[in-house]
């Protein structure tokens, strides 16, 4: 019997097994989980502007979970934190190397963003 | 032109000459001739060499340290596809002044694929710099570099310099003619290729293929991460830009051990400086080749009529 292996990411709800964001239980923000690219990028832009727009202060990205992200997912970060204004910051716990590299490459004069040390 | 006279002459645009050397004197006497032009007109003069024994003979031989921009061409142009866009950021720091710059991408111990991209890079440096205030000085090491490695600087260099003098180079070419590289095709893999045909939901899979291969390599996590961020990045592009799918194949290359991943697809990339352009953060298009460029290794690109070819190449172990 041949096992047909699941194909997260795929179209519609599919996609949810590809990446999970859930609210975090003590501070305003979010646990991402999973893997951001092209199939799920804007589950993460919709999850953020909630956020924004819900709550005042810094907000927090738990990333611990996060076993990919790509360009378009680091710059849906970097485009929410630039938006949040009134010296609200975003401030990202964990983050992937490569988003780490990703970021001081193409925004290196960035501010208003943090990310925790390794 | 005679032998020692500096190239001193009022010009405009972009000068482009190759120096052919066979010995330590001939290398310092030339290049330290070039860099003392650059001093005595008050512009900034940027050295990339390979290696650190050069740049402190350079150094030395110069007197001008402090005065001159050093930097090892073996860390910044590992891949040559990064010296385009370290040359223009050093050209746009003091846009009001000529840039003199020395750069060596051609050493002896080159493997084949990263010395087909120098010389890609050379080509280039002819349409990225065609109306700048930039003169580029290259060492050709005669007594080191094959007859080939000559006869190809003298395709990409306009004017060529040795003991004798300088004149042009007969041999010059169109660098729209080196870019489609008819003439010299990437060479097709031996030994265990994976291939993997992907379409827009299928970019997951490629990346567990790609980790999958990593870790039996011997990447380094983090290596095994930019090479992943890289492939898909260019999977973005094909399923974004050309509405169809394409084809990943990944093999390991025993000649320069390192893990190669090539994405194909039917799209046509006609600008020669793709991915050597510095690229606005925030754009939609020009970022994913540019960030493969500063992430891998070695990239391969060839685009024609029948589509286009993206080899990105990552040191094994």
């Amino acid at each position: 019997m041949s096992v047909t292996p699941p194909r997260p990411g795929g179209t519609g709800a599919a996609a949810d097994d590809l990446l999970r964001i859930s609210r975090l239980p003590t501070a305003v923000g979010v646990r991402v989980d999973g893997e951001v690219d092209l199939s799920t990028v804007d589950n993460l832009r919709r999850a953020l502007v909630a956020l924004a727009m819900a709550d005042n202060g810094d907000v927090h990205v738990e990333l611990s979970g996060l076993r990919f992200i790509d360009l378009a997912g680091a710059t849906a970060l970097v485009q929410f934190a630039a938006g949040l204004g009134d010296g609200r910051r975003l401030l990202i716990e964990h983050p992937p190397t490569s988003l780490r590299r990703m970021i001081r490459l193409l925004w290196p004069k960035l501010s208003g963003i943090e990310l925790s040390p390794p | 032109v005679t032998a020692g006279s500096a190239p001193t002459v009022a010009v405009s645009g972009l000068v482009h000459e190759a120096l052919f050397y066979r010995t330590t004197e001939e290398y310092l006497a030339g290049v330290g001739r070039f860099a003392r032009a650059g001093l005595e007109a008050g512009d900034p003069v940027l050295v990339a060499v390979p290696g650190r024994e050069k740049i402190d003979a350079l150094r030395t031989a110069t007197a001008v340290d402090g005065r001159v921009a050093f930097a090892d061409m073996r860390r910044v142009g590992r891949n040559p596809a990064r010296i385009i866009p370290f040359v223009r950021a050093f050209a746009d720091w003091q846009p009001d002044r000529r840039l003199w710059f020395v750069g060596e991408p051609v050493w002896p111990d080159r493997t084949d694929p990263e010395y087909q991209e120098c010389v890609r890079h050379e080509a280039l440096l002819n349409a990225a710099f065609a109306d700048a205030a930039v003169s580029i000085f290259c060492p050709y090491d005669m007594a080191g570099l094959d007859q080939l490695a000559i006869a190809d600087a003298c395709r990409t260099h306009p004017v060529l310099v040795d003991t004798v003098g300088s004149r042009e180079s007969p041999r010059y070419t169109d660098p729209a003619v080196l870019y489609a590289a008819e003439d010299r095709p990437l060479p097709e893999p031996s030994g265990d290729v994976d291939m993997l045909p992907y379409g827009r939901d299928d970019l997951h899979l490629i990346r567990g293929l790609v980790r999958y291969r990593a870790r039996l390599a011997g990447l380094s996590e983090d290596r095994a991460d930019d090479l992943l961020t890289a492939v898909n990045e260019i999977a973005t592009n094909t399923v974004s830009h050309t509405g169809a799918g394409g084809t990943l194949r990944i093999w390991r290359d025993a000649a320069t051990d390192r893990l190669v991943c090539e994405l194909r697809d039917g799209g046509r990339i006609d600008d020669m400086l793709a991915g050597r352009r510095r690229p606005d953060p925030e754009a939609d298009h020009g970022r994913g080749l540019w960030l493969a460029n500063q992430f891998c290794d070695l990239v391969e690109l060839r685009s024609n009529g029948a589509g286009t070819t993206v080899r990105l190449h990552a040191a094994a172990g």
